[in-house]
């Protein structure tokens, strides 16, 4: 404890935010009947506090202690979970403690997946049938429609034969693709590797086209693009990348009206049209009720849990999650949230400096990418900068699938993290017997000395 | 693996940069344009107002304008002003909350009304006391007595607006469109929902020589001491500029030309500056601007230059063939120039605030500097000219310095279509800073339909004011 720990200050900070929206979200209980003054106190915003403020200390503490995890990045993504279940449990308790739910599995996930990830240097043998089952997996969803796209499989339904949850194997090929792609791009051997990685994923983008699902394409391709300039090293090839991604969406545009409407909607949201039911109405009803929205929380935001200005925004609990964000808690805290994924994708980045072998460095260069990306496209679709695309966005919108690979993701540049440490540890075991301490080695946060 | 951490470092770079933007994007805009978005008539949040009551509206003196009030079965209605004059007077200044009149006060400034810019206390004590929230009451910069008389002033049955504003604050007095309606009945007159003093264009026909005059002074070294000369009319290429009435002005200064408006004059200087020099004039009194005031929402006036027509450019320095504007922009052209070239950002917000009376006054700001004084100064003197001895004489208030411009725009080339009748000046008076507009469609010559109108609201406002 040599020096000021920047670590006690961020994770205090965290956890009184947490606390704070804790204490909010415990008022919104249920109103005594007979007395619309007094509330019960909501047990279960408790609860879910409580379970909240212990994750983050054992996201700070144990398990960089435990498993070598990298306590910075813990702590920003323990943030953006309490924000999402918050939020969440603002829109609706239920989805609320749903999404809490999946925290907790996504965090047992997320140890399990950064201990393999930790334990494993190759796994080319199994790459044929990791390619099929990834195929078979994303096939599956064609023969169904949900939202008028294939990309879903429907699991459950309600009385009225409404589809109300579904799973997006889309989300789980995320992750097989990014560790196996990392693996071919490893060098074992030049050609047919590189190969593989080629038809591998021209194989899912195809698929993925096919499912009619272009914003997980577009994170799809993208993820790859920057995975293969970083095994390469060569900007020729992300510069052909990024023309080659232009060309494609320009013959899209030009073909199909999917996209032609989405860029009309985004040059002129607020353009009045006729709508099919013959009322007049805004061109780019989405995006207008989302600005609209952000609008009414100007800086400081209207307060945790004031509902009336979202309400009409389409999807407000999934794509549009950011403006629910904007409009209670204003747009400085909206860049704040902003600032805490780029800390992630930092973090990332370093952990793929860090590593010792290129498997591992690929993997967390292709897991920091695929986060920083569909967090830029969601984002950026929200407030208007470009035309939207319908992704979720990590750690806050609703959705299990979602929210279970992101965590994985995080688990994978964690068991690249510990890797990476464990490597260094061993390195430096064969220069100086008695040098390296579990604590020092690969520990992330440069204030500890 | 050297080149895997050299890709690192890169992405890392990128990816900065990407965020950077996204942060810098959003910033600006939520910055420029949160206010717009909000107050835009489509938003749910204005139509639908369940669990807030929306504040008040007060004139400048405390007269209420709009206020809510309890109806039977726990909701809340709109009531507007008590004297009907006052309702239909303010009416499209006002607005309303269903989208019939575009960015009146009741939708634009919603964020105040329904209580979006309320300070933490407030919201605090409101969030804990169990009360329904209350939005802010706000006071305009308006005087709706002012409106009245202007309003009953305004020849009857003509369309048309006034203009009052304040140019040394930009606080805007009078606002007033004809024909107006009353937000208490259901009947309207057609057109009644337009706000023709922002939101309709029109071409400014001689008030627009004050901006070519403008132009000149500072494209043409000497423009002041030339002499021109006039016989009635004037050929340019299939075109011919003729005078009002027929006249021949004859031997003539610049200023004397402005003094009687004399249409060939100013056609000569055009040709002879080109559309350059007037567009950048143009542009500094703010037509071909995106204008983005705080507290109006105003149509862009126009002076294209896409034509390239010799006989479109000598139009265009007497307003007419393609140029439009609105009377709320000829208005900050009088008060730019009386006001030594700084043009103010008018303004309708005086304060918010929870409390009937409280709140602190919002400050005011400079739009920009449409001219130098220097230039300022000799077109001032030129417009006090053109009302001591010139075709504004009819706008003349004893006792006072009063400078203006008379214009007759024309809407047809059907000679027996009377024209739009224009006049815009101000009071050259430290205590009554005051900068006019007036419009009347169709109700003939400026001289003598506008300016005595407009003399007639500088007078009540003067005495309103004292």
């Amino acid at each position: 404890m040599a020096r000021w720990d920047m670590r006690e200050r961020l994770v205090i900070l965290v956890m009184l935010f947490t606390a704070a929206l804790g204490m909010l979200a415990m008022l919104h209980g249920e109103p005594i009947p007979g007395d619309p003054v007094v509330y019960t106190a909501d047990m279960n915003a408790l609860l879910i506090t409580a379970g909240m403020l212990i994750m983050i200390l054992v996201g700070a503490y144990a398990l960089p202690k435990r498993l070598d995890a990298d306590p910075l990045l813990m702590t920003m993504m323990n943030f953006l979970c309490a924000l999402g279940i918050f939020v969440q449990y603002s829109i609706n308790p239920n989805s609320g403690l749903f999404h809490a739910g999946l925290y907790a599995v996504g965090s047992v996930l997320m140890v399990a997946v950064m201990s393999v990830a930790r334990r494993v240097k190759t796994f080319r043998r199994w790459w044929l049938w990791i390619v099929a089952a990834a195929a078979v997996l994303l096939i599956i969803p064609l023969f169904r429609t949900v939202n008028n796209a294939h990309a879903h499989i429907p699991i459950q339904r309600n009385g009225d034969g409404l589809i109300t949850m579904t799973i997006q194997p889309s989300e789980a090929v995320k992750i097989i693709f990014i560790v196996t792609l990392a693996d071919m791009l490893s060098g074992h051997s030049w050609w047919p590797d590189t190969l593989a990685a080629v038809g591998f994923t021209l194989l899912c983008l195809a698929l993925l086209v096919a499912e009619d699902d272009l914003g997980t394409c577009v994170l799809y391709a993208a993820t790859a693009l920057l995975m293969f300039f970083a095994a390469t090293g060569s900007f020729s090839l992300l510069l052909t990348g990024v023309a080659g991604a232009g060309g494609a969406a320009a013959a899209v545009y030009k073909h199909t009206d999917k996209l032609k409407t989405r860029v009309a909607q985004w040059l002129n949201p607020f353009m009045r049209v006729q709508l099919d039911n013959g009322q007049m109405g805004l061109k780019g009803y989405q995006i207008a009720e989302s600005l609209m929205a952000l609008a009414a929380g100007g800086a400081h935001g209207l307060g945790y849990g004031i509902r009336d200005t979202f309400r009409y925004v389409p999807e407000y609990s999934n794509d549009f999650v950011f403006t629910v964000v904007c409009s209670q808690f204003g747009i400085v805290f909206a860049l704040a949230v902003m600032a805490a994924y780029v800390v992630i994708i930092f973090r990332g980045m370093r952990v793929a400096g860090m590593a010792r072998r290129r498997f591992h460095a690929l993997m967390a260069i292709g897991a920091t990418a695929l986060l920083g990306a569909q967090t830029f496209v969601i984002i950026g679709g929200v407030i208007n900068m470009f035309p939207l695309t319908g992704v979720t966005m990590p750690f806050v919108s609703q959705g299990g699938s979602s929210m279970l690979s992101c965590m994985a993701l995080i688990g994978i540049l964690q068991g690249a993290h510990a890797r990476a440490g464990q490597d260094a540890r061993e390195a430096r075991a064969l220069v100086e017997p008695d040098g390296g301490h579990a604590s020092d080695a690969g520990a992330g946060w440069e204030a500890r000395v | 693996m050297k080149r895997v951490r050299r890709s690192a470092r890169f992405l890392t770079a990128l990816f900065a940069v990407m965020y950077l933007c996204l942060g810098i994007f959003f910033a600006y805009n939520v910055t420029v344009y949160s206010d717009r978005w909000f107050a835009d008539p489509a938003n749910p949040n204005i139509m639908h107002t369940d669990g807030v009551i929306p504040g008040s509206v007060f004139d400048k003196n405390g007269i209420t304008l709009a206020r809510s009030v309890e109806s039977g079965d726990g909701g809340y209605t709109r009531v507007y002003a008590d004297s009907a004059d006052t309702r239909r007077a303010v009416s499209q200044l006002l607005g309303d909350t269903r989208g019939q009149v575009a960015n009146g006060v009741e939708s634009f400034m919603a964020a105040y009304l329904l209580g979006y810019r309320a300070g933490l206390t407030t919201r605090l004590t409101q969030l804990f006391s169990g009360e329904p929230r209350r939005g802010d009451n706000i006071r305009l910069t308006i005087d709706a007595m002012l409106c009245v008389y202007a309003a009953k002033r305004f020849p009857s049955g003509k369309s048309g607006a006034v203009v009052v504003l304040n140019y040394k604050t930009g606080e805007i007095l009078a606002m007033v469109s004809l024909p107006n309606y009353d937000p208490a009945s259901d009947k309207h007159d057609a057109g009644s929902y337009y706000n023709r003093a922002t939101n309709v264009l029109y071409p400014p026909g001689s008030l627009f020589k004050l901006v070519t005059y403008a132009a000149a002074l500072k494209e043409i070294d000497g423009v002041s001491s030339r002499t021109f000369d006039c016989d009635g009319r004037f050929t340019v290429d299939q075109l011919s500029v003729v005078e009002a009435n027929g006249l021949k002005h004859g031997s003539l200064t610049l200023r004397r030309a402005l003094e009687q408006s004399c249409n060939t004059t100013f056609a000569r200087l055009a040709l002879e500056m080109g559309y350059a020099a007037i567009e950048r004039q143009a542009r500094a009194f703010g037509f071909n601007e995106t204008v983005l005031f705080r507290d109006l929402v105003v149509k862009d006036s126009k002076y294209p230059t896409t034509s390239q027509t010799l006989d479109d450019l000598a139009q265009s320095a007497y307003g007419q063939g393609r140029v439009e504007a609105t009377p709320l922009e000829m208005a900050l052209v009088a008060a730019a120039i009386a006001n030594n070239g700084t043009m103010m950002e008018p303004k309708l917000l005086d304060r918010a605030s929870p409390t009937e009376t409280g709140g602190l006054p919002v400050g005011s700001s400079v739009y920009r500097k449409a001219l130098d004084d220097s230039r300022a100064l000799i077109i001032k003197e030129a417009m006090v000219a053109a009302v001591q001895a010139g075709t504004a004489s009819g706008a003349a208030i004893e006792g006072y310095r009063v400078g203006g411009k008379t214009g007759s725009a024309e809407v047809s080339s059907d000679k027996k279509v009377p024209t739009h009748a224009w006049f815009t000046g101000f009071i050259d008076d430290p205590e009554h800073p005051l900068a006019i507009c007036v419009l009347v469609e169709g109700g003939g010559s400026g001289s003598s339909v506008a300016a005595p109108l407009a003399r007639d609201i500088l007078r009540e406002a003067i005495r309103l004011n004292d």
